[in-house]
This record gives C-alpha cells, structure tokens and sequence, in this order.
C-alpha cells in the first residue's frame, strides 16, 4: 500500500520532471536552425572565388536592372535624357520622368532616392569585396586580383555618377554603419581624389584581357577609359588625352564598324558592356526608348534636337526612328533594335565604348589648344557618321563642333549629354526657355529628403530645394 | 534536428499513453452512482447541459431527455451549467437522484465560460481583461473576414477595414501601437494552435487591386467560429509570454453540443454596393477647369496630347466614371449545414459552409470559400480521459481584376466612349488608355487552401491533478497570379502573345506546435487553488516560390508556365521559425472574495542571436470582490462589484528570420552563369526582444440583479527595447538597421462597457449594449533622439502616427497660390523646418452601441459603430492638370482679389503653384475630420411558429452592412479613407435558418 501511494501522489511530478528534463535538453539545440538555401555566410561567401565573384557581378547585375546604369526607367540613361534637351515627356504630369522633364524634381522625388540608395548598396557590396577578400585565407590571392580590381572600379565609378549628380557627397570605404550613418559630405574635388586613387588601384590589379569573350567584366582598358573620362571631368587635360591613348592603342578594339551593327553584343566597339539577366534578353535601353504605339504617356525626342543633326549624318538614319500617328511624329533612338528577347541574344547594353574616348581626345586636345590633334579625332568620327572630314576651324568653332558631336554621338547613354552642357557652361543658354522649372538649383539633384532625415550630418540640402 | 523534434512529439504520446494506462490501474476509488434530470422551468428537459464535480476534472453532459449520470463522492459538491442559464451548485450527501430547474440568465455576468488561452476563466472570476464575441453576433453579419465581424464590438479594439474588394484586408490594433518597428499584429490562436497572421502572398502581386498584405484570416469562415476572445491586458497575456505584446486573439471553431441529432441549415442570399461615391466634376465644370488652367499658365496653343481640350475629344460625353466602373451591385450567396450529434460521452459536429460573392467592378470577379469543420469530442465512461479533436479546412478562390479600378474613376468625364460601334474596345485614334482593355483583360487571381488540425488529449490522474496535451498541426498553402496578357494592349501596338507576362506565387506555412500541460485544482478550508505548468514547442517553416513568365506561344496557354518562351525565377526562398517555452499559472481565491492570479512563463525564440534567445515574462493580476463584503449583503443596488488591477511584462519578436546573421542572399537576378548574391542586411547580432509593461486597474460592477453591467478600466502599456529597423541613411548600404531602441512608447486609456436589460418580460425582452475606448499613444523618450537618425520622423510626446505637415495659411489673394505658415521665420518655406504642424492618425475615441429587441417571435438587433480621427483630404492630383477633381474644388481662386479655398487652377506648368500644391497635399489644408458614426449592422429576423413536427426551428432573417454613414469626411468612405481604394461595401442580404 505504502509505495502505490508515495507513487500516486509524486507521480505527477515524477513525469512533470522527465518532460522538463526531455525538453530542457533539447532546448537550446531546438531553437537552433539551419540556414535555408539561398543564404551563406559572409565567411561561407569568401572562401570560394566564385562565390565571391557571384556576390561581385551581382552589383552589375543591379546597376543594370535597377540603379543608376539601368537603361530601363530607373536610370540615368533616359531620366538625364528628359532632364536634357534631348528628350521629352508627354502625359502624367505627376510622374517622376515628367518632373526629370521639368526640372521640377523634388527631395521626395523616389527616383532620385533610388539613384541614392542602389548606388550606396552597391558601393557597400563593392566595400565588403575590398575587406573580405584580403583577408581570406582561402582564396588564391592571384587569381582574386581581379575580383578585388573590379570592386575597386565600382567603388570609383558610383562615386562618379553620384557626385556628378550631387555634388558634394560622403565618399565610402567600409561596411561599418556605425560609421557610416554619420558621414558628411566631402567637396566635389575632393572626391574626384578618391575617385582616382580608387581606379589607380584597379587599373594595376585587373589584367588587361578580358576575363570572357562577351566583355562583360571589365579590364583594365575600362579602368583606363572611366579614368580618361574622370581626368576630363577634372579639367587634366594632358592625362585625359593620354588615358584616352593608352586605350585606343590597344588592338582590342576597332571603331570601323557599321552603324547599324555597332551595338551587337559582339562589336568591337565595346570596352565594357552589362551581360543581360537571362539567355535570350536582350536590352533594357530597348524596351524603354522603342516606341510602338503613341498612349497616353510616352517619352520621345524634342524634334529640336533631331533637327540639331548636320545633313547627311549617317547617325540620323541609323539610331532614329519615328513612329506617325494621328499626325504626330514622334522620333526615338534605335541605337538599340531589339525590344523583345530573341533566341539568342543580341544586343547588350554598353557602358563603356571606343566613341568616347575619340572625343575625349579631341575635347582635351582643344583645351591645350592642340586643334590639329583635336581635329583629327573629331574628324575620326565625322567619317565613320559620314560627314566630311574639317581641315581647319577656329577655337570657337571647334568648341561647338565638339559638343554637338558628343551629343549626336552619345545621346541616350547615361547622362552624357546633360553632363556635358552642365560641364561647359552651357546648361542654362540651352535650357532656360524649355525648362519651366529651370533655376539656379537644376545644376544639382536634390540630396533624397530622407537622406537628410536619417543624417543630419548631410545637411545642409542642395541650394534651392 | 528532426530526429530529436520527432522524439519529442513520440515522448509527449509516450507519456500520454503511460499515465493513461496507470491511471485506469492505480486509479480507481470507491464511488456511488448519481443520477437525475435538468429541465427548464417550463419542465423542457434541456440536452447538453455540463454537469461537473467542483475542484475535480471530472464531469459529464445531459443527454437529449435531459438525463445525466455521473461517479461522486458524498463530499462532492456538482457544478451544474448551460450556456443562457444559472449555473446551480449542489453539494451531493446523500442523495442518488436529481431533480433540476435551471433558470434562464437574463445577465451577461453568470456562468459564461471564458476562454483564456491555457485555462478557462468566468466574468466573475477573471483578473484579467478579457473581451467577447460569440457565434450569435458573428452569424449576424454577412462577412467573410472574422475580423470584420468584431468591428464596434469591443473595447480597446480597434479594427479597420482597408478595402471593399473580396478577400481584402484588416487592420486590428489592440490598445494601441507599442512598437515603432517590429509588428503591431496581435498573436492569433486557432483551437490552440498559433496561427501566423503574416501573408503569404506576394505584395508586388496583390497591392494593386489589394493594398497592403492579404490577411491569412481570410482562410477561416466565420460561421465555423463558437466565439472569439481578445486578451488584453498583462494578467491574460503574461502566459503568451514574448508574443503577447499586442495582444491575443483566440478564436474556438464550433464543436459538438450532443443530445438529439440535429441538423441546421442555413441560407443567404444578398446584394452589396458603394454606399456612397465622391462628389466629382462633370464635364461641363471639368472643361472649365482646364481652360482655365491653359489661361492661367498663359498658354494658349493647346499642346498636342492635351486630347480633352484640344478638339481630339468631343465635349460632349458626360461619364460618371465612379458610377460606370464601380456602380455594378455585387451578389452573394451563402449555404450553411451543420450536424450535430452524439452520445453523452462522444459528440460530433460535422458542418459545410459555402460562400460566393464577386464584386461591384465592372468585368469578371468571382470569390468562392468553401469549409468543412469536424469536431469530436469523447469522454471515457469514468469522466477521467477526454479527448477534442478538431479539423478545420478552408479553401479560397478569388478572381479579381488585376486593378482596383477606384484608382481609374479620375480619368477625364469626356473621355471617349469605351466601345465603338462594332462593339471593339474604342482607342479614339491611340488617344487614351481605354481602362476596359485592363478590366477585360488582365486578372488577378488567389487561391488558398488552409488546414487545421488540433488534438488535445487529457487525463484526470487524480481527482485534483490532470495531465494535458495539446498537439496542433497547421497549414496553407497559396498560389497567387498575376495576368497580363497581350490583349490588354492596344491593338495598334501590334502586341502578341509574346509580350503576355505572367507572374505566379506558390507558397505554403506548414507549423506544428505541441503543449503538454498538468494543472492541479484542489480547495483547502475556503481557498480554491488552480495550478498549472506546462511547456510548448514549436516549429513554423515557410516556403515561396515566385516566378514570372513572358513570350508565349498563345494566350489560351498563360497558366500553363511551361509554354512561355523566358521564366525567371525571382524568389524561391524558406524559411525556418523555432520556438519553445516553459509556462505557469497559480491562481488562487479566498472564499470567492479575494483573488490572485500568477502567470509567467519561459520563451526562447529562433529570431534571435546566440545569447539573446531566451527571456522571462510574467504578470500579476488581484481582484477584490467587493459586494461579497458584509455591508453589502443587505442592500439591492449593487448586485456584483469587483475591483481588479494587474500588471506585468510581455514581450514582441515580430521580425523576420535570421536578421541576426551577417549573411548573403540570392538576389534573383544573374549574370552570365552566375547567380547573384547579394548581402542579406547590416550586420548586427546583439538584438533581442521588444517588452511591453502593462499595468491596468479596472471596476467591474452590476447594478439590480446584474440588469445593468458596467465595466470601466484604465490601462497604461509602455513598451522599451524597441525591436526597430532603425532607418538608416543610404550611404550605409542600406536604408535600415535591425537594433533593439533604447526608446519608450506608451499607450493609455480608458474603456467602458456597458450591457443593460432594458426589458425583460414574457415576451418582450430589449438588451443594450454600449463600450466606448479612449487612446493616447505617445513617444515618451528617446534618448539622443536629436541626433539619431529618426531625428525628422518621431517627436518627444507626440504619437507614433504622426504626421508632419505643413501649415496652410489660405491662399494668397493677390497670386492666387497656396501659403504655409514659416515656422522657423527665414522668409522660405523648407522641407523639414516648416514641417511643423502636427497631427496624428490616432483614434481619438472609438466604440459602439448595440440593441437587440425581441418580442415573440421577432428579434431585432443593431449595432452603430463611431470613430473619432482625422486622415488626408481628397486632393491628391493637381487641379488644372488631365484628371478629374472633387467638386470641392469649385471654391478656387480666379482673380486677384478673390477670397477662395483653393488655389489657382494650374497646368503644372506654373511651377510656383505646382511647389505650392506639392505641399497643400502634405499640409493642414489637405489633413480633415474623418470621424464617422455608422449603422454597421443591422438583423432582423422573424421564428416561424411550429412549422413541422421534424423542423424544430425555422427563421427567416434580413440583415445590412454598413448601412448608413453620419461623417463631415467628404470622400467616399472614412474608414479606409483613400481615394484610390474601394471602400467598404454596403450589404443587404436574406436569409433562411432551418433545423431539423
């Protein structure tokens, strides 16, 4: 009797005591879980190079499809475009391309907090490139030169755009938060300091072969090419025009190709060019500038513009095309052709090509005042759009030859045109009469209003907004 | 890892099984035989009446002759109850045989059993707060939504309905916003398993047609529900531990009553409709404005694409686009057929129910829900094993253009006409985007199927002590769809099927959750003890699979994701959620006077970083009795009054999983071979839960035999640790930061409720019902608040709902444009400076008034709902610009000198009124009274009087929804407030109760 009774009575506890036990033990084990597929480790992620290289060519992958070098409605290609005289907006007066169109962009204007935002993710990815990969044990330290070369060009080129866009901006080089949520701005020529050290840097870690045939990593040509431009932009005149050379002796790349065939994705025009997201895709800048029915909304060219074009210039029949409907004609670029995936790809979206760097020559040629030189790669271009070849022309003349042969050249390409009028000074004569928002503020883009709210430290706001 | 969670769950069955087996050998006591009857005073006998041992597990159910036997001791005392009636104590002596009246309960205090989660609890005895709506108030209401049919009903509950489409959703906020960054969604528990309260579907998917998430509350019918509790304060939320902060939602489905077989069914049919449409311009007005605003900008020449003014449209169409668009009358129908049966030991419900409704739109939509609701419950013949088992499967398929069209009710009144007269959709020449080629064309589609299972066994192991355990299965699954075929194009575009895109959801939640459980109830001289420890674990694993599609091949063949010519895959991602806890509660009571009531409880969560896993949580909740006092036995006033207070700490982890790691995700997106990864968030291991002190004090009292209750509590919940995803500025990478905020939030307030019998008589019989809430949410401290990166989002002392805005100060009479008050004084207005006029979302106060009359045969009852608040005016777009505006806007300035409302009409080409109207939208000109009373419900019914010996009961009823609106608000509805979302409908529907 005794022990059935001890037994009833502790039983309850004597089982309360194995269930707690059971469970205790398994306790901080259960709450432990396994990472799902589809996330590693940011150590998991640098012992392997090509995961390494996955986290790397996922910040091209995002430049095209949603940042600043998206030739798609997020970028700067067709937003600069409208925010230019070569392009215009017609419809929605409350959307973001039309207040581009305006000049009446605003600190809450989403694009502009996208432009902000992606390029500061992707100069985050690129930071944890250049401290992650030093400091692994795992990788080949050779063979992970160029990935690291390459974070180093990303981390220049963002800053680029960002403080041509901008101004004054904070220029980043960590991961830390806790730094970086307190950053100030840093004057413009300042950060064209960092720009270029940044790029020196990648110019001596990537080779100078391409690591694929397709070109869409860069080189070390496309160092050299971006390192020309931002020398231009920073008035070396001597060092553009000699950056410039290194990469047009290279026998990589050729400029005597047909018009129409100059942006397929196998043209040697290319230095640098963004691989699309599938195997068939071919452009954004395709699918966002091809017009094929005039709606209630639509982007297309000032005929102001197309009109600017000198008779007989082959660009004219090869990159513009119009579309007529209920009388109104409306032109648009088709240096892209392809609207729609095909079986293969065709065409990929170029951000670096041998254009350029013919007119970066001949720009810094003029400012030395070497007009024969000027001339001559001015002239290299005038052929190959099949205008006549100049023998002479005055400093003035030349001026104006030179921009408006960047800007038939170069229209629709990440800003080129707008940063150009800005950069000579010719912004507000150009604009002024188009621009029902034009004002002192249209140099600069707003800085995003939560930008502000988040870092006081970025304040003051750009003049006028 | 599955080894040792499958071993758990065997030893949790293992044990069950063992002290099932010992029990039945060890625990026989000698015991006599009772036995007897339960009629009503009419001499009815009444099946299904709960006859219980006090302070003992045991018990059992009257069967259909009203008859019951049951095993006791003379030193018994039985526990007779029934829901509606007097629940009657009887001590046992002597006496074998029974013979029992019970009393019809003309007051809400009685017997009422109160579900509290873990334990169940009376009005009379709960220290907590504890808030209720039963099976009778909810079938009142033709709705879909269980929330919806909580709307008014409670107090400190606040629930808002954010669309009118199908399968939309709801915001519920219970006492207020505690927590700035992590989830303000209650804890929802279904039959005791928890059940996220997190979409599955995608947003980018829904949110044009749905806004915001599709609430997993859809995948419950509201006829399969017995009643709905909402646990409010620390006292009922303690044991919910770190996800109790917002409060918890338990929601018991139907379950047998036994006794005679009886089946119910019941039929609906009805109609909805937008109750009311903005007042917009006609043409006539709406020209005028236009060609105003072309003079005003000093434009002459009409620009080309200016198609409504420049003679490419005629003048003459006058469409009411509101009216074309939404102004169909939605149908619903709904079946409904319950059996319930049973023995006195096993009881079963089998029931269906069958519900289509589609919607005011104009095109097709269709949603259909189906359920089927199983319960069996079984008593061994001792009393002492009982088993509940319940299933509850609910499918959903919702058809729903892919647009809310609200959002195209703007475009020009002479737009063209939608059809040419060969009946083809009308593209006037390419000059408008005809809205009928999305409506006929594109579809949104959602599909759900939801699964719960819940088993609790437990065991009576003595007469004090028993053994429980609860073991829950949950899952859904869904699949949601967006179409865009070609068609939707203008043909002119010349777009086949190769441009037709598709993007599909598939996702499914699979949770389990097991709970065993012991509680010991003894009495000792005039102390009732109720103890109870128990332990949970729980595993919730969720995957997605998000894909879009694009070039295929026809059309007729968009579901079919194999013929498209590009797939990418943009999400195909899981994710795990382990919890587990150790939880008590001690309650006890001195002579029914005093009691206390001790909860706490263990938890340990997978959202956590090593070390910051495990945390305590507990509440302490004493009420007072106060009429059971001697100097109140001698007075008939006051029948009942209790003082009760509580306080104590619960916790928040509503964040997502893994945020703890520094780690790498797939993108999505690729390059060349190489699929993306891209870092996951900033890193920050060392977060951990949000808590939430709760303190309330509250009177309970009953006035003339309980005719009139009235319950008033304050409560004060002040929340620290803020679980935030601090907003960071972008040149971090990223736009927030996951980090515990050393920051305080408090919400106060005060509650009343009230429930008066006005009249009670044979046949006439009118009860009111009245609870009104009163809230202030405010952000107590924030230290360094000035220069943290929140410093131009929160403010000291306001809400968190706050709003910043600009201060209009009228228009100018000379200019004709919009000024705003220059706060700072530095002669410009500025973005963040002369933001400074502030207001908030809040509620101010919130409630409703109930009555329901019956007289013979006929029951009436109605519910009006009221809400204090304020939310953003109608102006959104730019008056002046190609979109159609609310008449309010007539009041404008024309020429200098005029006084006027609003400003100059403007193309946008004037950029000085354009800045100025950017910011009215964001200013106190644009920021009005919304508060709004409604007739929310309405019921009506009539019993018809002995129809057939086999039909015990039939009734013919005719309810409304949101019948009529008392608001100063002039958009079409102020309670979802937007201008772009179909506001709550309007119901009618009649309807049919028969039982056999």
């Amino acid at each position: 009797m005794k022990p059935i009774f001890l037994y009833t009575h502790l039983k309850p506890f004597l089982a309360l005591w194995v269930l707690l036990n059971l469970i205790l033990t398994g306790c901080e084990s259960f709450i432990e879980v396994d990472l799902p597929p589809g996330k590693l480790t940011g150590e998991a992620v640098f012992t392997d190079l090509r995961t390494a290289e996955a986290a790397l060519t996922d910040i091209y992958a995002l430049q095209r499809d949603q940042g600043i070098l998206s030739g798609g409605r997020s970028g700067i290609a067709s937003n600069l475009a409208l925010y230019a005289d070569t392009y215009e907006q017609f419809g929605s007066q409350s959307s973001d391309p039309y207040f581009f169109f305006t000049h009446s962009v605003r600190p809450d204007t989403r694009t502009i907090a996208n432009f902000w935002n992606t390029s500061f993710n992707s100069i985050y990815a690129a930071n944890a490139l250049i401290t992650g990969i030093p400091s692994s044990d795992a990788l080949d330290a050779t063979a992970a030169e160029r990935p690291l070369g390459e974070a180093y060009f990303i981390r220049g080129l963002m800053h680029f755009y960002l403080t041509n866009l901008f101004g004054p901006i904070p220029y980043v080089t960590t991961t830390d938060y806790r730094f970086n949520q307190e950053v100030s701005k840093m004057p413009v020529d300042e950060v064209y300091t960092q720009i270029v050290r940044d790029l020196v840097q990648a110019e001596a870690l990537i080779p100078e072969s391409y690591s694929s045939a397709e070109r869409t990593r860069p080189n070390a040509f496309a160092v050299k090419a971006l390192l020309a431009r931002v020398y231009l932009y920073q008035g070396e005149w001597q060092k553009a025009y000699d950056k410039a050379g290194e990469v047009l002796a290279s026998a990589l790349y050729t400029l005597d190709i047909p018009l129409d065939q100059l942006f397929l994705k196998e043209s040697k025009n290319t230095i640098w060019q963004f691989m699309p997201q599938n195997a068939g895709a071919n452009t954004l800048e395709g699918r966002n500038f091809i017009l094929s029915v005039l709606g209630s909304n639509y982007a297309a060219f000032n005929p102001d513009f197309v009109s600017s074009f000198k008779p007989g210039d082959l660009r004219i029949e090869s990159w513009i095309d119009s579309i007529t409907q209920n009388g109104i004609t409306a032109y648009f670029p088709i240096k892209y052709r392809e609207e729609l995936s095909t079986a293969t790809s065709l065409e990929y979206s170029k951000v670096l090509r041998l254009g350029e760097l013919y007119l970066i020559r001949a720009e810094a040629a003029w400012r030395l005042i070497q007009i024969p030189q000027a001339l001559a790669n001015l002239n290299t271009l005038r052929q190959r759009a099949g205008l006549s070849s100049l023998d002479s022309a005055t400093s003035e003349e030349l001026e104006d030859l030179i921009l408006s042969e960047r800007g038939a050249e170069l229209f629709t390409e990440f800003g080129h045109r707008w940063f150009d009028l800005k950069r000579w000074g010719k912004a507000e004569t150009v604009l002024q009469a188009s621009k029902p928002g034009w004002g002192a503020q249209s140099y600069l883009l707003p800085i995003p209003e939560t930008e502000l709210g988040a870092n006081p430290n970025l304040l003051p706001q750009n003049p006028g907004y | 890892m599955k080894i040792l969670t499958t071993r758990l769950t065997g030893a949790a069955w293992i044990l069950v099984c063992l002290f099932w087996a010992t029990g039945n050998l060890l625990g026989a006591t000698p015991q006599q035989t009772l036995s007897g009857t339960v009629t009503d005073i009419q001499e009815n006998p009444i099946p299904g009446v709960s006859i219980r041992l006090l302070h003992s597990n045991t018990g059992t159910q009257t069967d259909m002759q009203g008859i019951f036997s049951i095993q006791a001791q003379p030193t018994d005392t039985l526990s007779i109850s029934y829901l509606g009636f007097k629940t009657i104590r009887l001590p046992v002596g002597n006496q074998t045989a029974f013979t029992i009246v019970l009393q019809q309960d003309i007051t809400d205090l009685g017997e009422v059993t109160i579900n509290a989660g873990y334990y169940n609890t009376t009005r009379r005895e709960q220290t907590g707060s504890i808030a209720r709506v039963t099976a009778e108030e909810i079938e009142r209401q033709p709705v879909t939504n269980p929330l919806a049919a909580l709307q008014g009903r409670m107090s400190g509950v606040n629930i808002t309905q954010t669309t009118g489409v199908p399968g939309g959703g709801f915001d519920i906020q219970i006492r207020g916003t505690s927590s700035i960054g992590a989830g303000n969604d209650p804890l929802y528990i279904v039959d005791g398993v928890p059940f996220s309260g997190n979409t599955l579907g995608v947003a980018s998917n829904n949110a044009r047609v749905i806004p915001g998430t599709i609430s997993p509350l859809n995948a419950l019918s509201p006829s399969d529900i017995a009643s709905i509790e909402i646990l409010k304060d620390a006292d009922a939320t303690a044991i919910y531990g770190s996800r109790g902060a917002n409060g918890v939602v338990l929601i018991t489905t139907k379950k047998g009553k036994g006794g005679k077989t009886s089946l119910a069914l019941n039929m609906q049919t009805g109609i909805a409709e937008v109750a009311q449409f903005v007042d917009l311009m006609d043409t006539s007005q709406y020209l005028e404005m236009r060609r105003e605003a072309y003079a005003n900008d000093e434009i002459t020449t009409y620009p080309s694409n200016a198609f409504d003014v420049n003679g490419t449209w005629e003048d003459n169409p006058d469409t009411n686009w509101q009216e074309k668009l939404l102004g169909n009358q939605a149908q619903f129908q709904e079946v409904n057929l319950r059996l319930d049966t049973g023995s006195a030991q096993t009881r079963f419900l089998v029931g269906g129910n069958l519900r289509t409704e589609n919607t005011v739109f104009e095109g097709n939509s269709d949603y259909t829900k189906a359920s089927v609701l199983s319960a069996m419950n079984h008593q061994s013949a001792d009393d002492r094993f009982t088993v509940n088992l319940s299933l509850n499967y609910v499918m959903e398929d919702n058809i729903l253009p892919l647009s809310d069209l609200t959002s195209q009710t703007r475009i020009p009144p002479n737009s063209p006409e939608v059809y040419t007269e060969d009946g083809s959709l009308n593209w006037a020449g390419n000059t408008w985007g005809n809205p009928y080629a999305a409506i006929l064309n594109e579809s949104y589609r959602y599909k759900s199927s939801n699964f719960i299972a819940n088993a609790t066994f437990s065991y009576a192991l003595t007469k004090a002590l028993s053994f429980k355990a609860n073991l829950g299965y949950n899952q859904i699954n869904i699949e949601d769809k967006r179409l865009f075929p070609s068609t939707r194009y203008n043909p002119a575009a010349n777009r086949d099927s190769r441009y037709s895109v598709v993007y599909s959801n598939t996702a499914s939640r699979d949770s389990w959750i097991v709970e065993p459980q012991l509680t010991y109830e003894n009495r000792w001289k005039k102390l009732d003890i109720a103890l109870l420890a128990g332990a949970t674990v729980q595993q919730q694993q969720e995957d997605v699979f998000y894909v879009s599609a694009q070039g295929f091949p026809s059309n007729q063949v968009l579901d079919n994701l194999a013929s498209a010519t590009t797939t990418t895959i943009l999400d195909n991602g899981s994710s795990q959620y382990r919890y587990q806890a150790f939880f008590g509660r001690v309650n006890l009571n001195w002579d029914k006077k005093y009691l206390l009531n001790l909860t706490g409880r263990r938890d340990g969560s997978s959202r956590f970083g090593t070390g910051n896993r495990f945390a305590s949580f507990g509440a302490a909740g004493l009420a007072w009795i106060f009429t059971e006092e001697a100097i109140f036995k001698n007075q008939n006033v006051l029948s009942f009054g209790k003082l009760r207070a509580s306080y104590g700490i619960t916790g928040n982890d509503q964040i997502g999983n893994y945020e703890y790691l520094d780690a790498y995700t797939l993108s999505g997106r690729s390059y060349g071979d190489l699929n993306g990864l891209a870092p996951a968030q900033l890193f920050n291991p060392n977060f951990s839960w949000e808590t939430n002190k709760k303190l309330e004090l509250a009177l309970e009292t009953g006035f003339f035999k309980n005719r009139i209750d009235v319950t008033a509590a304050l409560f004060r919940n002040r929340s620290s640790n803020q679980l935030v995803g601090i907003p960071q500025p972008g040149t971090t990478g990223f736009t927030s930061l996951r980090a515990n905020l050393n920051a305080e939030v408090e919400n106060r307030g005060f509650e009343l409720e009230l429930r008066s019998v006005n009249l009670e008589g044979k046949d006439l019989r009118w009860v009111t019902t009245f609870n009104l809430s009163l809230l202030k949410n405010k952000l107590l401290s924030y230290p360094g608040l000035e220069n943290s990166t929140n410093a131009n989002l929160l403010v000291i002392g306001e809400s968190l709902n706050l709003v910043q805005l600009y201060e209009l100060q009228g228009v100018n009479p000379e200019t004709g444009i919009y000024e705003f008050r220059d706060f700072n004084g530095d002669g410009s207005i500025s973005f963040t400076e002369d933001r400074n006029y502030i207001r908030s979302y809040d509620p101010k106060y919130f409630g409703g008034l109930g009555n329901e009359i019956s007289y013979k045969n006929w029951n009436l009852s109605f519910l009006f709902q009221f809400v204090g608040q304020d939310k953003n005016g109608l102006i959104t777009s730019i008056p002046g610009a190609m979109v159609n505006q609310p008449i309010a806007v007539l009041d404008r300035w024309q020429q200098p000198g005029d006084k006027a409302t609003y400003q100059r009409y403007t193309t946008g080409r004037n950029s000085a009124a354009l800045t100025a109207h950017n910011r009215f939208v964001n200013s106190s000109g644009n920021f009005v009274d919304a508060s709004f009373v409604r007739l929310k419900n309405a019921y009506l019914s009539y019993r018809i009087p002995k129809v057939s010996k086999t039909i015990t009961n039939a009734s013919i009823f005719l309810q409304g929804q949101n019948l009529m609106t008392f608001t100063p608000f002039e958009g079409a509805d102020p309670e979802s407030g937007f201008s772009t979302n179909l506001p709550p409908l309007r119901q009618f529907s009649l309807g049919l109760q028969v039982q056999f």
